[in-house]
């Protein structure tokens, strides 16, 4: 039980800016928290909210004119943006991993899914030939792909969606990784297909014990996986909260807004509630409250920044209205 | 995959056929020929408009006029019509116009104008029985070449130039891939470097300007402006000097020798390989560019594999799947050489040939040559159709 309260990542003051030629998109700006072992954290918020590059800002992968301009990384006690470039090669997709959100377009085409698996092995713990190969089978088998032997020798054009995101997956939890992170990892995949790929997910964690981060928008998913959540709005964290806690009684506006835009089984509603607006640009992002001008509650404050505050114990959300 | 090659290799006999009748048809339909330049040159010499009526029909025999278009190619393709067919049959088939009528036309206003219309003297199988006809390009025979080395056998003419062209265009080739691919993928990994700038500058004025241009710049610097300053200089032309010369700091230099020969091929394979470079620098970049931003890259990095891995195996071997569709037409250019560098630089390859041929109106000659070329385009497409199925496996030959 101790190990499982260790934290393995602390991230702190996180900034990653674009530098475009329209101005400079302040993508995240400002993200804390805390993830311990073991532990599954959502990330939740609209497209453009920030999630996809706090994660990328992780593995330190975003792509030019991106870059993180602030903040530490803490994994395992370890600040990464301080580590060579060499040392942080040899972290990704060893002890730290990653799921795309298109399984199809992720797996390089003109290799074999079991290269491509093995490449991951060889890299990080210097399996080759058979060795590899015996691995190779038991990760694909793991993910549940039946007749591994045939699976390692086709391409990803040749699997379905589903079956891609299963290597991808395997290819992730080749080494295992600490922290695996899922970007999206069921969006593009059929409803049906999404169902299992979140339970193989499930299963995958109760088994290896890894710390996960689930991005996504899609509360249903965050309900099923995660054990905390984070609610991220225009490149701010806006709300934490422990997830049974965050469905129960959401505190931000916007999470609100969020939970009421979700369709509830049995529940016949004449339409579904809606968040005005749109994400501001992140280029000039209004001054004050980033969400105050689609919120429905807000008051003279709101054009001050608020802080983030903790209403209740391993609560913390960013509004005036629980100041 | 042997279906898809026996279909493949009828669709290219029947293609190539058809390219061949196409250009020969476009051959003796353009204006001109040697009946017009033996005219001209009547005209020229005793300034009289009439013209022996003898040379004439001798020009029309010899470059086979007197032939209706499709026998005059299928003498060409085939050797047929050669004669009567088993002794009689057909003797009196006409296969041409030996004489054609004529026709006086008089326009209202009084003018008087004399046109070709029918036959007067027709052309038979019989009366074509002792020509020299050739066992027909089908069969590996080119003919004979009509005005160059006269009656010497085009293939013998295309041998003596074939090793010049092939030496300067494979060198050039070679040159500008190893060369073109690693600046491409440089340009893409370092976008909007400087790098990249003067890449891209260089490359646009590589393809803006003619490649005559370029050869004319090398000569007036590396030649003449070399030569006048008293640096050492490089020949202007030929493929090997006629007279011994004397390069200044160096000494003298042989007439024919390896180097005297070594030095001549410096200025055209540089003009050819820096063009190619031009254009092929920039598509591998544009390639490059689009692949670096595909998910599987990012996927790559993801798991650890090294920056230099990244782009060499997982980013350049996608890069280089449209590249492929540019080589098909290297083995095709390889022999087909550079008209216009050869013609600047006045070197004896098979594309000077070509320019050659088509001034003096060796049918024969230019014909072969744009034959071989057909052929070897079709034969590139095809191995660039199998290479795409074993660099890129999402492609099936079907």
């Amino acid at each position: 039980m101790a190990n499982v309260n260790r934290e393995i990542l602390r991230v702190e003051g996180l900034k990653t800016h674009f530098f475009t030629d329209e101005g400079v998109v302040q993508a995240v700006d400002g993200v804390d928290f805390v993830l311990h072992r073991g532990e599954t954290l959502g990330i939740v918020g609209e497209s453009g909210s920030g999630k996809s590059v706090t994660s990328l800002s992780l593995l330190r992968l975003v792509s030019r004119p991106g870059r993180i301009v602030e903040g530490q990384l803490l994994f395992d006690g370890v600040d990464l943006t301080s580590i060579s470039e060499e040392q942080m090669r040899a972290i990704r997709g060893d002890r730290i991993s990653m799921i795309f959100q298109q399984p199809t377009t992720a797996l390089n085409p003109v290799f074999r899914v079991g290269d491509q698996i093995i490449e991951t092995l060889t890299i990080h713990q210097g399996l080759q030939g058979n060795e590899a190969q015996q691995r190779c089978r038991e990760l694909l088998t793991m993910v549940g792909l039946p007749d591994p032997e045939r699976r390692m020798r086709q391409y990803p054009h040749e699997l379905s969606g589903g079956q891609c995101q299963r290597i991808m997956i395997a290819m992730a939890l080749a080494c295992n990784p600490e922290l695996l992170i899922a970007d999206e990892p069921t969006t593009a995949l059929d409803v049906t297909i999404q169902a299992q790929i979140l339970d193989l997910m499930r299963a995958l964690r109760e088994k290896i014990d890894t710390a996960i981060i689930l991005i996504t928008h899609d509360m249903g998913v965050v309900a099923e996986m995660a054990d905390n959540v984070i609610v991220m709005y225009a490149g701010q964290v806006v709300e934490y909260a422990e997830v049974k806690q965050l469905f129960a009684n959401p505190l931000h506006p916007y999470t609100i807004g969020l939970l009421n835009s979700m369709p509830v089984l049995g529940d016949v509603r004449d339409e579904l509630a809606v968040i005005p607006g749109t994400v501001p640009s992140l280029i000039n992002p209004p001054v004050g409250c980033r969400f105050a001008a689609r919120c429905d509650r807000r008051f003279e404050r709101c054009t001050e920044t608020p802080p983030m505050v903790e209403p209740e114990q391993g609560r913390r959300v960013r509004c005036w209205l629980y100041r | 995959m042997t279906t898809f090659l026996i279909r493949r290799f009828v669709q290219m006999f029947f293609v190539t056929v058809v390219a061949a009748f196409l250009s020969f048809i476009l051959l003796y339909l353009a204006p001109g020929g040697p009946i017009d330049e033996l005219r001209g040159a009547q005209r020229q010499n005793d300034g009289m408009s009439r013209v022996d009526q003898t040379d004439v029909q001798r020009v029309r025999e010899r470059f086979e006029l007197d032939f209706y278009l499709p026998f005059r190619f299928s003498r060409w393709l085939i050797g047929w019509p050669s004669g009567p067919i088993f002794g009689a049959i057909g003797a009196d088939w006409q296969v041409g116009c030996s004489i054609p009528g004529q026709v006086r036309l008089v326009y209202p206003d009084g003018r008087v104008e004399i046109i070709e219309e029918g036959c007067e003297v027709p052309l038979t199988l019989a009366s074509i029985e002792d020509r020299r006809v050739s066992n027909g390009v089908f069969f590996g025979d080119f003919g004979l070449s009509q005005t160059i080395l006269r009656d010497r056998p085009v293939m013998t003419l295309i041998m003596s130039r074939l090793p010049y062209t092939l030496s300067l265009m494979g060198t050039s080739i070679l040159l500008s891939i190893l060369i073109a691919v690693p600046i491409g993928i440089y340009s893409a990994v370092r976008q909007y470097s400087r790098f990249d700038y003067t890449m891209t500058t260089i490359a646009f004025i590589g393809s803006s300007l003619p490649s005559f241009v370029f050869g004319i710049f090398a000569i007036l610097i590396f030649s003449i402006l070399a030569q006048r300053a008293g640096l050492p200089y490089l020949p202007s032309g030929n493929a090997s000097g006629a007279r011994d010369w004397v390069m200044p700091y160096f000494g003298r230099i042989e007439a024919g020798s390896l180097v005297d020969r070594g030095l001549r091929f410096i200025m055209p394979v540089g003009v050819l390989t820096f063009i190619n470079i031009a254009g092929w620098s920039r598509f591998i970049r544009a390639s490059m560019l689009e692949v670096l931003q595909q998910d599987y890259v990012r996927t790559a990095r993801a798991k650890g594999v090294k920056e230099r891995m990244v782009i060499i195996k997982h980013a350049l071997r996608n890069a280089l799947i449209p590249f492929i569709t540019l080589l098909a037409g290297v083995l095709a250019a390889l022999f087909g050489g550079a008209l216009i560098t050869e013609a600047v630089f006045n070197w004896p390859g098979l594309g000077r040939l070509f320019i050659d041929a088509l001034g003096r109106h060796d049918y024969n000659v230019v014909m072969a040559l744009l034959f071989v070329n057909v052929v070897l385009l079709m034969i590139g497409i095809l191995i660039a159709d199998i290479l795409y199925t074993i660099v890129d496996p999402r492609i099936r030959l079907s």
